[in-house]
């Protein structure tokens, strides 16, 4: 087919990169928003009201605290790491930021001091991996312990204090069409904003390549170190945040109660199909990762399970879903139509 | 090459940096922690002065003029207010008692292992009388039972074990969760009458705690309010957070929910958060004291006019019990068995709460302990703040 320029190959790019975008959708971001279609249809028949906007809405303010969890660790993932220290910072975080409250500092005062506590254990973490050569595992680790340790020694961060009303109005006002809260916006937002830099810049494709590769990165110039530490610092400053909308909801933030978070913030991003090994993922498909997790918790507390029944459901759900994304499903197909092919070929 | 040299060398630095930075800062924590855990002399406490309840000694303990036991507790976990309240009541006690001569508090953290070297380190150090609150469950009882065979009174407190008494232990002071069952679905049927839907945010999964209570609850439902259901708990493991997501899963499911049983205190504020956030009818809620939740309850009840709250007190003079049977047993009295299952009331906040809600106080602090002035500043306000309190206490005599 003639492009316009006479170039007849124009025509066939364009097609390629459309069919790749397709596959892309097809293969990372489908998958999650299916199930999580299909679960709340199945929702539907544990409990009737379950599905209505007033309980999904309760319900979407913890998958928007998940969701922010997820992806800070969605970063650290694609990089090529693993963060361990998520559940520690969090509490760090919102123990910190209770803690400021309680003695007359303003809301974005306190934010602000959260964010660059938190952002330091990112640096501690970053630099563990990049330079020390530290395995990732291991570092974050170490780091999540300084983290829980230095929660402790917040004044006060044995004791429940409640925050002030005006932080529980802050994260549960609803601003959209009084339905929508101030976090499910601002997910949304840092949603978008990760996506296109991801997606549309030169920094998001060499972040994604040093996923993949980071050898080949290295030779391509790109600078693997900064790519690799960065993604540290930047999921501090969402775990802090977590750490605070948490403390606006529980009204006592506490040093332990970000451990909820640790197992499914990476539940979330393996089954939003990112690849443990870096370099492969999607922004929407996190997302669509946290929600499920958060619905599927919720599904299997109204059945009357009891937490440990929840934990073997939601490694049991890792392991499909990495199982699941391994699996060539093409070459899959490919092979059951030659078995039928063959056996009818047999039978004529 | 050079530049990888190089690169080899900034990373040897680096690593020694960061283990001098390790270093340094595991010295400024030993060396601030060797600083509260030396003996701590103070004066003879009058207890007539004390403006505590004082001791709760047995009238028949012999004469006291020579203060001369030593006692110690072994607390499975201590990170938070109940613990620490614990301590300061049995301190308080052990200050008070015309018998003790030094009081020891060491804390396990949460490990068996530490739990079992500290119990044997105390043995060691001659303690004549050893309270233990046994986190680690069953696990811990050949450890007691070296310490009884050694000559240590041991009480066990809080957490039943399934040892023997007079091989493990010579009492155990524990709750009667049966009893606490029948006094919260009493005050539902109160509040509720003889129609109603109970729901539960309970604690740890496979905790030892719920089920009687729940198991006494349904008894009392099913003989004199057939109407009242309790439908489902959910794991909340007394945490805040975790329970406010649990309570929206069960708002999710149940259309109506006339009442909530939450033992934890400082979960039922964010659980009332919940039905807020959903548009319902705030319930009758029935929960352990705390003091936050004292402070908020003439808003909350402004607001919504369907809610009230039946609080227990977190009965820390259980552990003032515990040293009490512990000197009975070490002088060779009959033990007073009433002290062996305690069993607490509940008291509907708007009558009580007025009597026992501190302002000054934060929010988890529980106003039901009885632990005088001088122990509340000595030992539970620096608690509270983060400043671990002196370990050992020593009566220097008058």
């Amino acid at each position: 087919m003639e492009g316009a320029y006479g170039n007849q190959h124009v025509g066939v790019n364009v097609s390629s990169a459309v069919r790749a975008r397709y596959a892309h959708f097809a293969r990372l971001v489908f998958p999650v928003w299916i199930a999580l279609a299909v679960l709340l249809f199945l929702s539907g028949f544990f409990a009737s009201t379950s599905t209505s906007s007033q309980s999904l809405n309760n319900l979407v303010f913890f998958a928007t605290v998940l969701a922010i969890a997820a992806l800070g660790q969605h970063l650290v993932v694609v990089s090529g790491g693993i963060d361990l220290s998520v559940a520690s910072q969090i509490g760090f975080g919102g123990v910190l930021f209770g803690y400021l409250q309680n003695h007359q500092h303003s809301i974005p005062d306190s934010v602000l001091w959260a964010l660059l506590a938190c952002a330091g254990l990112g640096a501690i973490n970053a630099l563990a991996v990049t330079l020390l050569r530290i395995n990732p595992l291991i570092a974050t680790l170490g780091v999540g312990s300084l983290a829980l340790g230095a929660a402790y020694t917040v004044p006060g961060s044995r004791v429940a204090s409640t925050l002030p009303p005006e932080v529980t109005q802050l994260v549960s006002t609803r601003v959209i069409f009084d339905f929508i809260a101030r976090p499910t916006v601002l997910v949304v937002a840092i949603a978008i904003v990760m996506a296109l830099v991801i997606n549309r810049t030169i920094v998001g494709k060499r972040f994604v390549a040093v996923g993949a590769g980071a050898a080949a990165a290295r030779l391509m110039g790109v600078r693997v170190e900064l790519y690799r530490a960065a993604p540290y610092v930047l999921a501090s400053l969402l775990y802090a945040l977590c750490g605070i909308l948490i403390g606006g909801v529980s009204l006592t933030p506490g040093p332990t109660m970000g451990d909820q978070y640790l197992l499914p913030s990476i539940a979330a991003v393996v089954v939003g199909g990112t690849a443990l090994g870096g370099g492969r993922g999607s922004i929407a498909a996190t997302i669509g990762g946290a929600l499920f997790i958060t619905q599927l918790d919720s599904v299997t507390v109204q059945l009357g399970a009891s937490e440990a029944i929840q934990l073997m459901i939601q490694g049991a759900v890792i392991v499909l879903a990495v199982g699941l994304y391994r699996l060539n499903l093409g070459d899959l197909g490919l092979s059951v139509r030659n078995a039928l092919t063959n056996q009818g070929g047999a039978g004529a | 090459m050079r530049k990888a040299e190089r690169a080899n060398g900034s990373r040897k630095l680096a690593v020694l940096a960061a283990l001098g930075l390790v270093i340094a800062l595991a010295l400024a924590a030993c060396g601030s922690s060797s600083d509260s855990t030396g003996s701590e002399t103070t004066a003879a406490p009058n207890t007539e002065e004390s403006s505590g309840s004082g001791t709760t000694a047995n009238a028949s303990l012999p004469d006291g003029s020579e203060r001369k036991l030593s006692v110690a507790v072994e607390d499975g976990f201590c990170a938070n207010t109940l613990r620490q309240t614990f301590r300061a009541e049995i301190e308080d006690e052990a200050r008070h008692s015309p018998f003790v001569k030094e009081f020891t508090y060491s804390c396990a953290q949460g490990e068996l292992t530490k739990f079992i070297s500290d119990v044997q380190s105390l043995v060691g150090q001659g303690v004549d009388i050893l309270v233990t609150i046994p986190d680690p469950g069953d696990a811990v009882l050949p450890t007691l039972k070296k310490a009884t065979d050694e000559g240590v009174t041991v009480v066990n407190a809080i957490f039943p074990l399934n040892g023997k008494v007079g091989v493990n232990y010579v009492a155990q002071v524990v709750d009667d969760h049966h009893d606490r069952g029948i006094k919260a679905a009493e005050y539902f049927i109160e509040k509720l009458g003889d129609k109603g839907v109970i729901v539960g945010v309970g604690g740890p999964p496979g905790n030892t705690f719920d089920q009687p209570e729940i198991d006494a609850m349904e008894e009392v439902f099913a003989k004199e309010a057939p109407g009242i259901e309790f439908a489902q708990a959910a794991d909340g493991e007394y945490d805040p957070a975790k329970s406010a997501q649990a309570m929206a899963s069960l708002i999710q499911k149940y259309p109506q929910i006339d009442g909530v049983w939450s033992p934890e205190g400082t979960t039922v504020l964010p659980e009332i958060q919940q039905f807020t956030t959903a548009g319902r009818d705030v319930p009758v809620f029935v929960s352990n004291e705390a003091n936050g939740m004292m402070k908020q309850y003439e808003s909350v009840k402004a607001q919504n006019p369907s809610f009230d709250w039946g609080f227990m007190p977190s009965r820390t003079w259980a552990m003032r019990y515990a040293l009490d049977l512990g000197l009975e047993s070490h002088f060779g009295k009959p033990l007073d068995k009433s002290k062996e299952l305690v069993q607490v009331p509940v008291l509907d906040c708007e009558q009580h709460c007025p009597e026992y809600v501190d302002p000054d106080q934060p929010d988890g602090y529980l106003p039901t302990n009885h632990v005088s002035d001088e122990v509340r500043e000595d030992v539970l306000f620096p608690e509270m703040e983060g400043n671990t309190a002196p370990s050992t206490w020593t009566y220097t005599g008058p």
